[in-house]
């Protein structure tokens, strides 16, 4: 079954309540023009009075009463019933002559009709005002309906304040802000619980691992150097293959165990266009090879920011190179670095036009391990993350197939 | 007894009107939905709504008078003219239904590449729209008043609110409440074509009698300055009425192609009746009060009614008319208010909510319905001139704004449209006033000047495209 709209029940209400008022108004006209025209109708009588009783007989009364304005309220009655009035003729006959209510009725109706026309506005317009009534109802319920839809997709969205609310539906939405709000903490929170708890599982196993691999690759390390001078000219190549390889998994141990176990930040003075810079020039041939555009913005122009510059150049690398990565097949790319000062936050944004990350990956790709690419770790934006939280910032990720924008805030510590 | 049965029907209308309307603020409406209906107008509709919107209440009362004075000319200017325009609508047919576009200046704007274009269109269609909006309200209230002696204010404000009521509701409302009209039309222009043809032995009686008595009514020589001039009018009626947005925006908010193409292929059934029902007042009329003033339209209308009808069918005429009038205007003023929001001002104020930004945009659509309703109206006080003149200069803009844009196919213009159009009005401006040009005359004028410029155009903007790709 259909159910029935507010803005139905508003109009009926609205259009009975005006629907008496406005009866009532015309009612009240009509009865008062009526008893007016009956007024008349009797003045009328006066003006013929004495010229029908001066009348020898009823044709001639009769004549003399449809030519006068009488005729229009009076109709000329032969009979004992209804009888409103009547006059005594010279010759002794009776000529009587009764109210015509009809013809009153209609007169007066006529008299009304632009008064009854105006009610018949008023009805309309009660409609109308009806409709903007349960506009103002309806709305701010059609937005709180759609802010839990949004909740339940996973948006934390706020309703934004309207001028024109009741001071009820303005309590309403904040009562909703303050939910949405108070739920995506507390959404934020879970998500950082379990990632503590997968961290710490992990980091267990990563920092047994590790060991485990570090201890004869230390040996392998230490004899590869011994050994480099006895190599033959023919050997040479394949003994740097093995050194170059060992050399990287070295790296791969020492990012596993920096997550695993992170060390602590060593706070110092530095300058954000010396970490721009640097981060610039290395990923210039990468930049070269990809054809894609770089674009630096800071401002101001140079300030010095307190921070761990080696986590911070570790950070910035790992941001610029997942969007190299996003923009592998792309055409005119472009890589947007922005650093701005805002009293005292700072904000870096890395931006790229690249095929973005898809909507259901969002929530996870913070995770360590979580990885799209064939040869991906998964442990880039996870070493930001914990960049980031280790100097008390915070991450936001905003992504749709135009490209992903990081923007990542700094508290002046 | 007149006024009893006057107000009783009035009040009995409003009361449908109201019912069979609807809502004004849909729960899930968006533009699309306001505009277009989601494109989902049954056929039955879509018919129904089509031939309620053509037939307003100055072709109607401008067609009874003038067939009582000039005769078959008449036919030969009007129907003629307005029913040869629905063989041009199949010409855009196919693209207005594949278009995603909810407005016709949007449409003739991605048409031809050009966004100044769809200003200068929509500014158009606002300014047309208003002129005609007031032009139903002065038609109507004039002859609510001649007949029946009702106040004109009264009159003009009881049209406007009830405008106001059906357009509140966007295309959804506006489409069941012109169900509604046209099958009160319908009652009532039958039913006094009933009463006129009830005074003579038979329908076929009335013209063979007016062929004897008025054999002037019934002489066409096409050769004679008079009929040049109706043809003429019929010549810019196909124009304008095929460039009327009105008639192509129900082209795009049918459900179907099957469905659009049985309304543009049975309305004209409908309206032939329609039409076949008000020659035979015309001429009936002519029978039996031959001597009726017909300088002013409207006073000769009501004073023709008054000496051929009896109360009741009278007032059930009268109803006839307050309802083509309530269905034209109500999407005149749809398309004005369309033109005002979605295309002049467009998306200003974007929110980023979408369900914020489609309900502030609706609440502002609504807002511009009353204000262009409410301009209308005090312009409808003005006596600007005689409403049927009015009426001619207004299809004339239509036609020398629009046509052309919307049947032209798109080229690489050396000087787009917005430059032809521009120069088009500029002449209207210059030599209407010195030359004193008919209407028509000038619509045929500007038109082919702005042909003429986009041939050049076109030729220009071709020989430039050439040599920028070698």
């Amino acid at each position: 079954m259909k159910h029935p709209g507010f803005e139905q029940a508003i109009r009926l209400i609205l259009a009975l309540p005006s629907l008496c008022v406005i009866l009532a108004v015309v009612a009240l006209a009509f009865q008062r023009d009526y008893a007016r025209e009956t007024r008349l109708a009797f003045e009328t009588l006066e003006n013929i009075k004495n010229p029908v009783q001066n009348a020898s007989n009823v044709p001639e009364a009769r004549e003399f009463f449809e030519k006068s304005a009488a005729a229009a309220y009076w109709t000329v009655q032969r009979g004992k019933n209804d009888i409103f009035t009547s006059f005594s003729l010279k010759n002794g006959e009776d000529f009587i002559l009764r109210l015509h209510t009809k013809a009153l009725f209609l007169k007066t109706l006529e008299n009304q009709k632009n008064v009854i026309m105006t009610g018949m506005i008023g009805f309309v317009i009660a409609l109308e005002i009806g409709m903007f009534f349960s506009y103002g109802f309806t709305r701010p319920i059609k937005r709180l309906i759609w802010g839990c839809r949004q909740i339940s997709r996973g948006n934390w969205v706020t309703i934004p304040h309207s001028w024109n609310n009741t001071r009820e539906f303005t309590e309403m939405e904040k009562a909703f802000n303050r939910m949405s709000r108070e739920l995506s903490q507390w959404h934020q929170i879970q998500e950082q619980l379990y990632r503590v708890e997968h961290l710490a599982g992990l980091g267990k196993i990563v920092a047994g691992v590790a060991h485990e691999i570090r201890n004869p690759l230390t040996s392998i390390k230490l004899y590869t150097g011994l050994l480099e001078k006895h190599v033959s000219p023919e050997g040479k190549p394949y003994f740097f293959v093995i050194k170059e390889e060992s050399e990287r998994l070295n790296d791969t141990v020492k990012r596993y165990l920096s997550l695993a176990n992170p060390r602590a930040p060593l706070f110092a003075d530095f300058s954000l266009k010396e970490l721009f810079h640097w981060c610039s020039t290395v990923i210039e041939p990468h930049l070269q090879e990809k054809e894609i555009r770089l674009s630096l913005e800071l401002s101001p122009e140079n300030f010095s920011w307190k921070g761990d510059f080696s986590l911070y150049q570790q950070m910035m690398l790992n941001l610029v190179m997942n969007s190299l990565e996003a923009m592998e097949n792309k055409e005119n790319g472009i890589l947007e670095i922005q650093g701005l000062l805002e009293e005292e936050t700072l904000h870096i944004r890395v931006r790229d036009n690249g095929s973005g990350i898809p909507r259901e990956n969002l929530s996870q790709v913070m995770m360590p391990f979580f990885t799209t690419k064939e040869t991906g770790t998964g442990l880039g934006l996870s070493l930001v993350y914990s960049v980031v939280e280790a100097h008390s910032g915070n991450i936001s990720l905003d992504s749709s197939p135009a490209g992903t924008a990081i923007t990542l805030k700094f508290p002046r510590i | 007894m007149e006024t009893l049965y006057q107000l009783a029907l009035f009040f009995l209308y409003l009361l449908i009107t109201v019912i069979v309307t609807g809502n004004a603020f849909y729960w899930k409406e968006d533009r699309r939905f306001f505009f277009l209906n989601f494109r989902q107008v049954p056929t039955g509709l879509s018919i129904f709504s089509f031939c309620a919107t053509w037939l307003g209440s100055i072709p109607i009362i401008g067609y009874i008078i003038s067939f009582y004075t000039v005769g078959e000319h008449a036919f030969l200017g009007e129907v003629i003219g307005w029913i040869g325009a629905v063989l041009l609508f199949p010409l855009l047919f196919s693209n207005l239904r594949n278009s995603h576009a909810l407005s016709i200046p949007q449409w003739i704007s991605q048409k031809h590449r050009e966004p100044e274009l769809r200003k200068i269109t929509a500014g158009a269609c606002l300014v047309v729209f208003l002129l005609f909006l007031s032009i139903e309200f002065r038609g109507f209230s004039s002859i609510i008043c001649s007949m029946f002696g009702t106040n004109r204010v009264v009159a003009s404000i009881l049209i406007y609110t009830c405008v106001l009521y059906t357009t509140f509701g966007g295309l959804p409302s506006i489409v069941r409440s012109d169900a509604m009209n046209l099958l009160l039309m319908m009652v009532g222009l039958l039913w006094a074509c009933g009463m006129m043809t009830s005074q003579f032995s038979s329908p076929l009686e009335i013209p063979e009698r007016a062929k004897d008595l008025f054999p002037e009514l019934f002489r066409i020589d096409l050769l004679s300055p008079a009929s040049w001039y109706y043809i003429l009018g019929s010549l810019v009626s196909i124009v304008a009425v095929s460039s009327n947005p009105l008639f192509l925006t129900r082209i795009m908010a049918a459900r179907t192609k099957a469905g659009a193409m049985a309304m543009l292929t049975i309305a004209p059934f409908i309206l032939g009746t329609i039409y076949l029902a008000l020659t035979l007042y015309g001429l009936g009329g002519k029978i039996l009060a031959p001597g009726i003033d017909t300088q002013i339209t409207n006073f000769a209308f009501a004073s023709l009614a008054n000496q051929v009808l009896p109360p009741l069918a009278k007032t059930v005429f009268l109803l006839a008319v307050l309802a083509a009038c309530i269905s034209t205007a109500n999407s005149q003023l749809l398309i004005a208010s369309c033109s005002a929001c979605y295309d002049l001002l467009g998306d200003r104020g974007n929110t980023p909510l979408e369900v914020y930004h489609e309900d502030r945009f609706l609440f502002n659509v609504r807002l511009a319905i009353a204000i262009i309703a409410t301009l209308a109206l005090g312009i409808s006080f003005l006596e600007l001139s005689d409403i049927l003149l009015l009426n001619r200069y207004c299809f004339s803009f239509l036609g020398i704004f629009l046509f052309l844009p919307l049947y032209l196919p798109r080229k690489n213009l050396l000087f787009g449209w917005s430059a032809i159009l521009s120069s088009g009005t500029f002449l209207i401006l210059a030599t209407a006033y010195f030359l004193r040009l008919s209407p028509e005359q000038l619509m045929i004028t500007v038109l082919l000047l702005e042909f003429l410029l986009w041939n050049v155009s076109a030729l220009r903007g071709e020989k430039a495209h050439e040599t920028s790709r070698l």
